[in-house]
Formats: C-alpha cells, sequence, structure tokens
C-alpha cells in the first residue's frame, strides 16, 4: 500500500473521511458544502452502501478523480486505494486535505450564534420530520415552501410540539437565500433533509413576515399557524 | 429542362407563400396605423448607454424618445397617473438586475412629468413599496408585509389600511376605486390572481394556479392577466404563459392571447378597451433579467388570437379569430394613455 493509500485507510478508520456511493449522493453530501471538494467527483461503494457514513468502508474501492489526469485511467483498481505515479501525489495530497475537512468538519453544534439567539420572537432546535414532494425549482420564482418540525428545546417564545414552518426558496443554502423579497434572513444550513436538526429563530405567523407564494402540502391536514424560518442553523448532535 | 423545372417549382413556392404572408404584415401594418396617433405609450427597455431607460412612444412604437437617459441608474416600470399628468416608476442603482417579480421591493420610487423631466424620488431604498396610483392619482397603493397602505402624496401621511390577506406583489387599484387587483396565496393556492374590496377588504379568487401581473381593464369589471394552465404538454410540460381575462368575480376567464414559444406577459388595455398591449418573450419572466421582451399591440376584438403554429393551443381553443399582431420594439411594462403627452416643445 502506497502512503497516500494508508493515510486513507487511517483517515476512514478514524472517522474522519466518508464514503459517497453516487455522484448524486456526493452532491448532496452537506459536508461537502464550503469545501473545496470540487474535485472529488465520487467514490464508489461497491455494496452500495449508505451515502454518508463515519466510519471506514471496507468495501470502498475505487475513486474517481474529475480533472486529474487518474479519472478513467489506473485510478480504477480493485482492492484499496492507491496512487499509481508519484508524480501527481501533490494533487491528491491536496484533494485528501480537502476530504478531511470537508468530511471531517461534523463538529457537533447546538447552532447558537448572536443571528438566531436574537432574531425573531420564537428560538426552537426542532428536527425536520419530512419534505413532502419536491422543492420546485426557484430560479425563476420565489416561494416558501413549508417544512414539518418536531421542536425539541424551545430557547425563546412559546412553540407547541409540532410546527410547521415556512422556508424561504429552500434549495439555496440559508447565507445565499435572502434578497429584496424576504428581508433579513440565513443561517448556516445549507440544504434540508429530513431528519435533520436545526436552531431556528421564527416569525408567526408567516403571512406578517412573507410575501410570498406558499407552497403548503399540509394545508389539507392542519390549520395550525405557519411560522416564517428568519435564522435556520445547523445542529449537529 | 430539369433545373428550369426545379427553378420553377421554388418560385411557385416563394410566390405561393409570400402571397401567405403579405396578408398577414398587411393587416399588422394597417393596425400599426390605426393606433399611430391613439395616444402614447411609456415603457422601460434598454438605451445605448446600456442600462434600463423610459421611453415614451405612439402605440405603434413611432416617435420613440427616451424620456430619461440616465445612465447611473436603471428604471423600470413606468404607470401614467389617471390623468397622464405624470409617471411614477423604480429607479434602481445602476448594474441592479430587474426582477420580474420583485421589483415592485426595488430600489426608490421616483415621480415625474410624463415626459421624464422634474423626476423626484418619494421615499428610499425598498420604500413605498409596488407602489402605483389611486384612482384620482392623489394617492399612492402600497403593499407591504404589514398590510395594504394607501398614503396621501401631498401629506406622505397613510390615509387608510387593509389586510393584504396574501397578496404579496403586483397590486393595482381599479380606475372606479373601489378594488385592488392582485397577485397573492388564495386558500392555500400561491399564484393565484385575486381582487379585493378596498371597502371592506372582501377577497375573492379571479384565477386560481399560476397566474401573475394582473391589471384592471378601463371599465373596473375586467381584469386582465397572464396564466400559464397546468395541462399544458409543449415546452416539455413546463408549458407557455398566455394572456387571458376575467369578470372580477372570476366568472367567464377566456383567453386573450397565446403563441406556443413564447410567454405572453404586460398585459395592458388602451384607455377605450379597443386594444391591448402585452409582451412576448421566449424566456419564461417577460425579459426583465435581460433585454426585455417584444411588444406588441392587437384589437380587442380579435381576441382570442393564437400566434404561430401553436398546435396545442388551437387544439384547445377551437374557435380563435387570430388577427393580426403589430410587433414594436423590446421593452418591458408598456402602458397606455390617450393624453397627449408626447407632444415635443
Amino acid at each position: 500500500m502506497s502512503m497516500m493509500g494508508e493515510m486513507m485507510e487511517k483517515a476512514f478508520a478514524e472517522g474522519q473521511a466518508i464514503g459517497f456511493t453516487s455522484p448524486s449522493a456526493l452532491r448532496a453530501c452537506p459536508l461537502q458544502r464550503g469545501n473545496d471538494m470540487r474535485t472529488l467527483r465520487c467514490a464508489y461503494s461497491r455494496n452500495q452502501r449508505p451515502l454518508c457514513h463515519p466510519q471506514y468502508d471496507p468495501q470502498l474501492t475505487d475513486m474517481v478523480l474529475q480533472n486529474s489526469p487518474f479519472e478513467g485511467g489506473g485510478a480504477k483498481r480493485r482492492g484499496m486505494f492507491f496512487l499509481q505515479r508519484a508524480a501527481h501525489g501533490a494533487a491528491l495530497v491536496l484533494l485528501l486535505l480537502a476530504v478531511f475537512a470537508g468530511c471531517g468538519g461534523a463538529e457537533k453544534t447546538d447552532g447558537a450564534d448572536p443571528k438566531v439567539t436574537s432574531l425573531g420572537s420564537i428560538e426552537v432546535t426542532a428536527k425536520l420530520v419530512e419534505i413532502l414532494g419536491e422543492f420546485p425549482p426557484n430560479d425563476l420564482y420565489d416561494y416558501a415552501y413549508v417544512l414539518k418540525y418536531e421542536v425539541m428545546q424551545t430557547h425563546r417564545g412559546e412553540a407547541p410540539k409540532v410546527i410547521y414552518v415556512g422556508q424561504y426558496n429552500p434549495l439555496k443554502a440559508r447565507a445565499e437565500a435572502a434578497d429584496a423579497r424576504s428581508g433579513e434572513i440565513g443561517g448556516t444550513v445549507t440544504a434540508f433533509r429530513a431528519g435533520d436538526v436545526h436552531r431556528m429563530a421564527l416569525e408567526v405567523p408567516i403571512d406578517d413576515y412573507c410575501m410570498v407564494g406558499i407552497i403548503n402540502k399540509y394545508a389539507e391536514q392542519t390549520q395550525e399557524p405557519i411560522y416564517w424560518a428568519v435564522w435556520t442553523n445547523r445542529v449537529v448532535q | 429542362m430539369f433545373r428550369f423545372a426545379v427553378a420553377a417549382c421554388f418560385l411557385g413556392f416563394a410566390a405561393v407563400a409570400h402571397a401567405a404572408e403579405a396578408p398577414a404584415d398587411e393587416a399588422a401594418a394597417a393596425l400599426a396605423q390605426e393606433v399611430a396617433g391613439k395616444g402614447w405609450i411609456v415603457y422601460s427597455a434598454r438605451s445605448d448607454n446600456a442600462t434600463w431607460d423610459l421611453f415614451l412612444s405612439r402605440p405603434d412604437g413611432s416617435s420613440a424618445r427616451n424620456i430619461t437617459n440616465t445612465p447611473d441608474y436603471e428604471e423600470a416600470a413606468p404607470r401614467f397617473a389617471p390623468n397622464a399628468t405624470r409617471i411614477l416608476y423604480r429607479r434602481l442603482a445602476k448594474g441592479t438586475q430587474i426582477n420580474h417579480d420583485q421589483w415592485g421591493f426595488q430600489g426608490e420610487l421616483v415621480i415625474s412629468k410624463p415626459d421624464g423631466s422634474t423626476a423626484v424620488a418619494v421615499g428610499g431604498e425598498g420604500e413605498y413599496p409596488w407602489a402605483s396610483w389611486s384612482e384620482d392619482g392623489k394617492q399612492l397603493v402600497c403593499l407591504e408585509k404589514k398590510g395594504i397602505k394607501i398614503v396621501d402624496l401631498g401629506t406622505k401621511q397613510v390615509v387608510q389600511e387593509l389586510p393584504r390577506k396574501g397578496i404579496y406583489q403586483q397590486l393595482f387599484c381599479s380606475p372606479d376605486g373601489k378594488w385592488f387587483c392582485g397577485t397573492g396565496n388564495y386558500q392555500n393556492a400561491a399564484w393565484t390572481v385575486v381582487r379585493m374590496s378596498r371597502e371592506d377588504g372582501t377577497l375573492n379568487a379571479v384565477h386560481v394556479f399560476q397566474n401573475c401581473t394582473p391589471d384592471w381593464c378601463p371599465d373596473s369589471e375586467h381584469i386582465i392577466y397572464s396564466s400559464r394552465p397546468g395541462d399544458q404538454k409543449s415546452n416539455n410540460g413546463y408549458g407557455w404563459t398566455q394572456l387571458w381575462m376575467s369578470n372580477g368575480d372570476g366568472t367567464d376567464a377566456q383567453l386573450i392571447y397565446g403563441e406556443e414559444g413564447f410567454h405572453i406577459y404586460g398585459g395592458h388595455l388602451s384607455p377605450d378597451s379597443q386594444y391591448v398591449m402585452f409582451t412576448k418573450c421566449p424566456d419564461d419572466g417577460g425579459g426583465a433579467e435581460s433585454k426585455g421582451a417584444l411588444m406588441c399591440v392587437m384589437r380587442m376584438a380579435d381576441a382570442p388570437s393564437i400566434g404561430g403554429e401553436s398546435p396545442e393551443l388551437h387544439a384547445k381553443h377551437a374557435n380563435t379569430k387570430n388577427g393580426p399582431v403589430h410587433e414594436l420594439t423590446f421593452g418591458w411594462e408598456p402602458h397606455w394613455t390617450y393624453e397627449n403627452v408626447g407632444a415635443t416643445e
């Protein structure tokens, strides 16, 4: 095994690296966002293991590097990670650093920051229960999409056990979602996935704070007021 | 001999094609001549200085002149006051992209004479959102998060407030002052054109699902708007936005103009309701983010009309009149008055 191979083995064994089962899984992985992972296109798992797992997967056998001389070449050898040519070692080191930085960043956080603890009149930590349907594209039209949350802790104000929260243009990272229509919104969440936990600053009802088309798949199920997400931070437990 | 026959066939086809086109061209030219003397339109368009400016022209596109010509600003969405003694519009910082759905939140509100002179900013950046004229031009109708606010232009005092009840953009007061129309959420249906009573705030849907850019017809009873019916197969199932009109209570919805290959926006009737102006753009959104769209005029007597081949539209709307459509130039959100505002000194 090459030195690089050993480094990656160690990284996976220590939970610092993560395997991805497909290009779409890689794109969906929140840990790659904000890090220079663009050179890593995909890594395949022979048995299509979960798309993002913190421990080394011995089945992880193949890595393809986009825009690198390895792509489609000698890098596709089964068994373990490898380096074919020492001249490309520097590039792989950079890649590994990106992998470590991106996937080792899942540090515990309660999501608290000066924005989420001060904006809005309600502040909760809540679990995103599900996402009904698919988010429509918002390259042309803005919208707020109603998501169902289970409140785990109420930090400020009052909130019931289950709340319905309108997120503005949820295909955008919260840090990039604000515009003339939305007013001040933001946060650290880069993508919405069922099961994730968010710390949110909220207002209610949404109509008092948001002037946009509202897509509410729960309209037939509940008449509960819709909350407006002012700030949405990721929580890692 | 063979070459001669081919040439003859080609010339024959060309002659037939020309004969087929000529009447349409002639009819459109006649329409242009018909509307040329019927007042003026004001619209926003890209100018030679590379920014959006405001232009005044005859409704056939003639006598166009740049009335702002400000290389340091982007100007958009002009509307004549009811008596056309003034226009209001949004003025954005140079380089700001006009957003076809957010322009009412963008920039500052400016009021000027219809020739663009004596332009005065009313409020700062983002203030007086979605401002439009009241029926007498003495007040501004604004749409804010907290509700609809009627502001007296002289004193800048809010003289009336109503809940906006889900309306989120494109709010306009009817010519008789009794109603508002706008785009909003209505009973959990976004992108619904709605009508609201100014007296008591009663709201009703005019047309549900994928509608926007409503505007009042001069009779204060009908509303013209853009709609993209969801049952279309063309354009990979996305469909094409069409121009529709309904009674204010939502009844009698009817197609005014549609053309596969183009999204139709900016519908606006002439002051006598005899003509309709609109824009057609191959890209959805009406072209505000780029160079605008081709402005067009047609007779309301020719509605409904369908442009181009548009097989799906023709299959759904059998009895169309398909009258002439005169194409002007590229612009955005044209507005029409019969007052003689364009006369030069």
